[in-house]
């Protein structure tokens, strides 16, 4: 009695089920296929003729049959279908038992054999001999297998699928479970119990039904087939042996292409080495970096001067570079005058090793004049400055060379600091991307930085600078146009050793001095009328200078009633703002109250009426086009001026031709930060970054002491050319409560331009006092429609690794540091 | 005669099988014998009506053609519809039990989709093993050589050509509309009433799934009915399909309080549908997704007689702006606002659009002419050497 439980059991007993139903179906709807049916269209009852309206039942009747049928073929279509899949599923069901089968009985074999024999370990490789004879003993004869294949007739194959079809079936009765293919150690499972040759589906007793099918691929070259059968209970049995032969064609033996690497470990952490063991340590791998390299030009000349390097240092830097995931690099060295007798040894050591390893020895000339000799040594497309004692990650030339790909003359990473006594990584510094603004006031760019070696070779490194040359040198590098990525990724260690700026920013006292005077030259060079001064440690403010013509600027400040917030704002624009030609206009969205009409009357203002529904955008637009000045201040009926030169310092940014908008830094009445640059990506959209930090701090590395660019600024107090507003077409005015200035910003940044913020320009904003809880869905909706790639891109000047939920600059801990360059 | 044998890459639920089912019928009325194998599921064949062609399962060829071709010879043709892996190797298979040409049809950028579903660049996928690859996609290595094996390749859109190597006959192959199901017809009354939609709302439409995808194109829409009814036009969003992600945000109510939910009709109701709106528009723009498909909708979309909004991608590089669809750069909330604004105010430009539609619907989505032009692309190919095997 079949065990009506046993999967097996249940799909052949469904299957037989299917036929039959099958069978009933096909004798009782054949389908005429010959007549097809008229479309919906051609269908449509004719009301022409009196034979036609007689027509119509018939017509009816007609299609009702041929719906009858379609019906019953979907039927047997599905039928059909299931049926396929269940026989499929079967042949594969009971293949697969026999197998399992068959491995259990080798299993049950093998452990009474070990339960038989106390000392089966000292029997057992006679044991192994044993068994491989029993196992060929128990090989039934392969004559009891009979079968034919049919498909393939010539084994000299074109398709990477070969289709093996045939029979075999066992002359003594013994019930095949199922087939399979072999080549090499690979086995494809057939489907057995098909009918067999071509013969229409059948019930599967009436005749035998030993057909089988198995598609295998084949291997290019030649190979040895072994076609198998398994009974249940048994082994498998090979009935059928044959050698198939494939041709290559395009692509086949295109393998992916390694890249040149060797081993990976982790930063390396070496004992106190002299110059012998540094050898020892390095030179193979140096030799072996080489054999792999080749002849070929690097695309990397990693430059290094070096001055009395103790060796376990300069070995670490070699190690980390020779652990270089890109490893098509050469390291280019000068020693500037070392008189330690270890480092020197070491480096005349090194440099028979490799050709791949430049060495040279030059007087004591400072470092400026020793980076500039190796970047002459060089022969890469791009040098990269690796200092003597500093390591880099292992990624970090392949992340630097993607970036470069895209199109970059220089590239620079993030980077932390490794304490060299507790040999942790710290201090990590996430950068912003290219911010040249940002970098007159920090001297942010720093490690790892990879600059294309012409453009190296002709700038040149300052001896005047020496301290700040690194600084001093990407100030002049960026005058030359060139294109600047950044890699937010730790891809480089800085030693903190005593006396580096790493160990303390007060290690080099004169460092503030020539920071400042290669800025002001910078500033001189490019044609910007302003000097740098030291305002906090390493951190400039920028001062625009004075002028004979100030151009016009207009004041447009939405408003309606609110007679202290307005009387508030229009005093301190009167008393507190130093700059000479400035125009006021309100846009009065229907003011009633009487104390606000007379603030509005008590100050050199022009009321502009615009009553009806507020639309700020509108608004502010309306008041640009009224406006007489040349530059626009869009201005909070709930601010107050603190620093008398706020005019001057927003129009120095908002002047420059590749500057969009300049904001200011806006604090609430408490004297915390309010508004200092808006970040992408916050709460889903954008949000002010810093909110709530006191107002004289440094802020993360200068983000708030310092000028520097930003996604976007707030229209609180945001400054624009007039002539650049109306070729935007203004503020979009589908936007009726929020997100317009964002939307601008980004238009502005689409175009290349920069928006600024600026600490040296103040506003007390006052927003609790006029700030509502309404949130306006529509408006954030259509600023996604309208951005949200760009923000899901990320920001530019808040790095990825910092945390967007606070926008407080601290570390994102959990976020993946999968972050790509982006450009400047 | 000619037996033809196209090889989905999935079964009839795609839209793919759609374009397959009406070539192959109309191949079929020119006088060939045509099959269609899909992996699987060859029963959801039944699903699209009428057809005058074979459909098996890809494991039920075995070299048996009688099965397919009433002459019992094998297919003259094999028209890959997609290069992904699995019909690749379903092709590789066929060549040891028959000699015929091959042409393969790009619909996709299958790059682009193979890095969105893999989450990985190409260049790195070309590195992966094989076995980390799903057959339902291109393979990374494979697609290329299949590609240049092939005698022939039509393309959806002339942009994927870019994919078609050099000396390669190829050809430009749009899909049709089905006219016995979308045609022009008037607005009905009584429907817009029983859903609830005021006579005077102007009636946007949207028949389909929304998934990650499309999302950001769906909210578009959406976007754009809410900004109309805030800015005074009374405006309505009619919406057929099911939610496979969440796109209107948390708190969706600027979202569903002008909008209208039909859930999910077939596709035989989709005209019925689209004849209530008064734009019929396609959001996107022109991107590295768009500028290689054909969106399935828009020839349907084009057959209605109703003015077309469409993005300068894909379709939209063919049409003349303002005769024959309105062309926007990019069709977002905004672009599809200002749009209808535009065409609120200009009744002439309604009717021009529409008849514009209708002809260029004519013109190029025409099932019975566009595969005559296969027909005779076809026909420039020698046939293949018999097998002597």
């Amino acid at each position: 009695m079949p065990d009506q439980n046993d999967p097996l059991t249940r799909l052949t007993a469904e299957l037989e089920q299917l036929r039959a139903v099958l069978q009933q179906v096909q004798n009782t709807g054949a389908v005429d296929s010959d007549q097809p049916e008229k479309t919906p269209r051609e269908a449509k009852p004719s009301w022409a003729s009196p034979a036609a309206r007689q027509a119509q039942p018939l017509a009816a009747k007609l299609i009702a049959i041929r719906a009858a049928m379609r019906a019953v073929q979907t039927q047997i279509s599905g039928l059909e279908a299931q049926l396929d899949r269940t026989d499929r599923e079967l042949s594969r069901q009971r293949a697969k038992r026999a197998e399992v089968t068959a491995r259990l009985h080798e299993r049950e074999k093998l452990l009474k054999r070990i339960e038989e024999s106390a000392i089966w370990r000292a029997v057992k490789p006679l044991w192994k001999l044993a068994r491989r004879s029993d196992k060929r003993a128990e090989t039934p004869p392969a004559d009891d297998l009979e079968f034919e294949v049919d498909t393939p007739s010539d084994w000299h194959v074109t398709g990477e699928i070969l289709l093996i079809k045939g029979w075999c079936r066992s002359r003594s009765g013994r019930e095949i479970a199922g087939v399979r293919a072999k080549i090499g150690k690979r086995g494809r499972l057939g489907r057995y119990g098909l009918a067999m040759l071509d013969e229409p589906l059948v019930p599967r007793r009436s005749v035998g039904r030993n057909g089988f099918t198995i598609e295998t691929p084949v291997p290019v070259g030649t190979s040895t087939i072994r076609l198998e059968a398994i009974v249940q209970g048994g082994d498998w049995e090979m009935f059928f042996e044959h050698s198939v032969s494939r041709e290559a064609s395009d692509g086949d033996a295109a393998a992916p292409v390694a890249n040149l690497q060797v081993g990976r470990m982790e930063l390396p952490n070496l004992p106190e080495l002299n110059a012998r063991k540094a050898v020892d340590l390095l030179a193979p791998m140096f030799r072996n970096h080489a054999e792999q390299a080749g002849t070929r030009k690097p695309f990397f000349s990693v430059v290094t001067p070096t001055f009395n390097t103790k060796p376990q240092w300069l070995a670490e830097a070699a190690l980390t570079l020779l652990n270089q995931s890109f490893a098509d690099w050469e390291w280019c060295i000068v020693d500037d005058g070392s008189d330690a007798r270890e480092t020197r040894r070491l480096l005349e050591q090194l440099s028979a090793v490799s050709p791949r390893l430049r060495i040279t020895f030059a007087e004591n000339l400072g470092i400026s004049a020793a980076t500039n000799a190796a970047v002459d040594l060089a022969a890469g497309d791009f040098v990269c400055f690796l200092d003597h004692d500093d390591l880099l990650e292992p990624d970090a030339l392949a992340e630097i060379e993607t970036a470069l790909l895209a199109g970059f003359d220089v590239v620079y990473s993030d980077e932390d600091k490794l304490d060299d006594a507790s040999r942790r990584l710290v201090e990590p510094f996430h950068k912003p991307d290219w911010s040249p603004e940002y970098f007159r006031g920090a001297m942010y760019v720093g490690h790892l930085l990879c600059v294309r070696r012409e453009l190296a070779a002709t700038v040149r490194f300052d001896g005047a600078f020496d301290g700040v040359q690194d600084f001093e040198f990407m100030l002049r590098v960026s005058e030359t146009g060139a294109k600047i990525g950044h890699v937010p990724k730790l891809l480089y260690h800085w030693r903190k050793t005593p006396g580096s700026i790493a160990e303390s920013a007060s290690a080099k006292p004169d460092a503030g001095m020539l920071q400042e005077r290669a800025v002001n030259a910078h500033l001189a060079r490019i044609g910007l009328a302003a000097r740098a001064e030291t305002k906090l440690p390493h951190r400039l403010r920028i001062i625009p200078a004075g002028r004979d013509n100030y151009p016009r600027i207009s004041v447009i400040i939405p408003t309606k009633d609110a007679p202290e917030l307005l009387s508030r704002c229009l005093t301190s624009l009167s008393t507190a703002t130093s700059y000479p030609d400035v125009e006021v206009l309100l846009i009065d969205n229907g003011t009633t109250d009487p104390d606000a009409i007379r603030a509005m009357e008590e100050h050199p203002v022009q009321r502009i009426d615009m009553p009806g529904q507020f639309n700020f955008s509108r608004a502010n637009n309306h008041g640009a086009e009224l406006a007489t000045g040349s530059f626009l201040v869009f201005l909070n009926n709930d601010t107050e001026i603190v620093t008398a030169s706020w005019l001057q310092q927003l129009l120095y940014y908002a002047e420059q031709r590749d500057v969009g908008a300049a904001g200011a830094l806006l604090l609430y009445p408490d004297q915390t930060v309010q508004h200092a640059g808006v970040a992408l990506g916050m709460r889903g959209t954008a949000d002010h970054t810093m909110r709530g930090f006191p107002a004289d701090v440094d802020g993360y590395a200068g983000s708030l002491s310092c000028a520097r660019e930003v996604s976007a600024v707030t229209a609180a107090c945001m400054m624009i050319r007039k002539s650049l507003l109306i070729e935007l077409g203004g503020f979009n005015e589908h936007f009726f409560t929020a997100y317009q200035d964002l939307d601008l910003c980004l238009r502005l940044r689409d175009r290349d331009l920069r928006i600024i913020y600026t600490p040296e320009a103040v506003v007390l904003h006052h927003e609790s006092a006029s700030r509502k809880n309404y949130y306006d869905m529509i408006d954030r909706m259509l600023l996604l429609d309208q951005w949200e790639s760009v923000i899901e891109r990320g920001d530019p000047y808040y790095n990825p690794n910092l945390n967007l939920e606070r926008g407080d600059y601290s570390a994102e801990v959990a976020r993946d540091s999968h972050a790509t360059s982006r450009a400047a | 005669m000619t037996n033809i044998l196209f090889v989905l890459y999935h079964d009839f639920t795609s839209n793919s099988a759609i374009h397959v089912h009406n070539f192959a019928n109309q191949l079929a009325s020119f006088g060939h014998s045509v099959g269609v194998a899909v992996p699987d599921n060859q029963e959801t064949a039944d699903h699209l009506g009428e057809r005058a062609y074979t459909v098996a399962a890809f494991p039920q060829f075995d070299g048996a053609w009688s099965k397919t071709f009433p002459n019992g010879a094998g297919p003259n043709v094999v028209h890959a519809w997609t290069p992904r892996e699995n019909v690749r190797l379903f092709c590789e298979k066929l060549k040891g039990l028959a000699s015929f040409r091959l042409v393969v049809h790009l619909e996709d950028n299958e790059e682009l989709i193979l890095e969105s579903n893999m989450g990985e660049s190409f260049a790195a996928l070309e590195h992966a093993p094989s076995s980390e690859i799903p057959g339902n996609l291109a393979h990374p290595r494979n697609y290329r050589r299949f590609l240049a094996a092939a005698d022939g390749i039509t393309v959806i859109m002339d942009r994927l050509e870019k994919f078609v190597p050099a000396k390669t006959p190829r050809l430009v192959l749009w899909p049709g509309a089905d006219t016995s199901l979308f045609f022009p017809r008037e607005k009905d009354p009584a429907t817009l009433a029983s859903l609830g939609v005021a006579p005077e709302n102007l009636v946007l439409c949207y028949t389909g799934n929304v998934h990650s995808a499309n999302a950001h194109e769906v909210r578009s829409l959406y976007v754009a009915v809410a900004m109309l009814n805030r800015e005074g036009i009374p405006a309505t969003l009619l919406r057929a399909g099911g939610d496979y992600c969440s796109f209107l945000g948390e708190d969706d109510a600027w979202a569903r309080q002008h909008s209208i939910d039909v859930g999910y009709i077939k596709h035989v109701e989709v005209p019925q549908l689209l004849s209530l709106a008064d734009v019929l528009v396609q959001p996107g723009a022109d991107d590295a997704f768009n500028e290689y498909r054909l969106p399935a909708k828009l020839p349907e979309f084009f057959a209605m007689g109703r003015p077309v909004i469409l993005p300068r991608t894909n379709v939209g590089r063919f049409a003349r702006h303002a005769e024959e669809a309105w062309v926007l750069a990019k069709v977002d909330a905004l672009g599809i606002v200002e749009a209808l604004q535009t065409l609120a105010q200009d009744a002439g430009l309604v009717r021009r659009l529409s008849d514009g539609a209708l002809r260029f619907g004519a013109e190029h989505f025409d099932w019975h002419k566009n595969a005559r032009t296969l027909e005779q692309f076809y026909q420039t190919f020698e046939p293949a050497a018999h097998r002597t095997s």
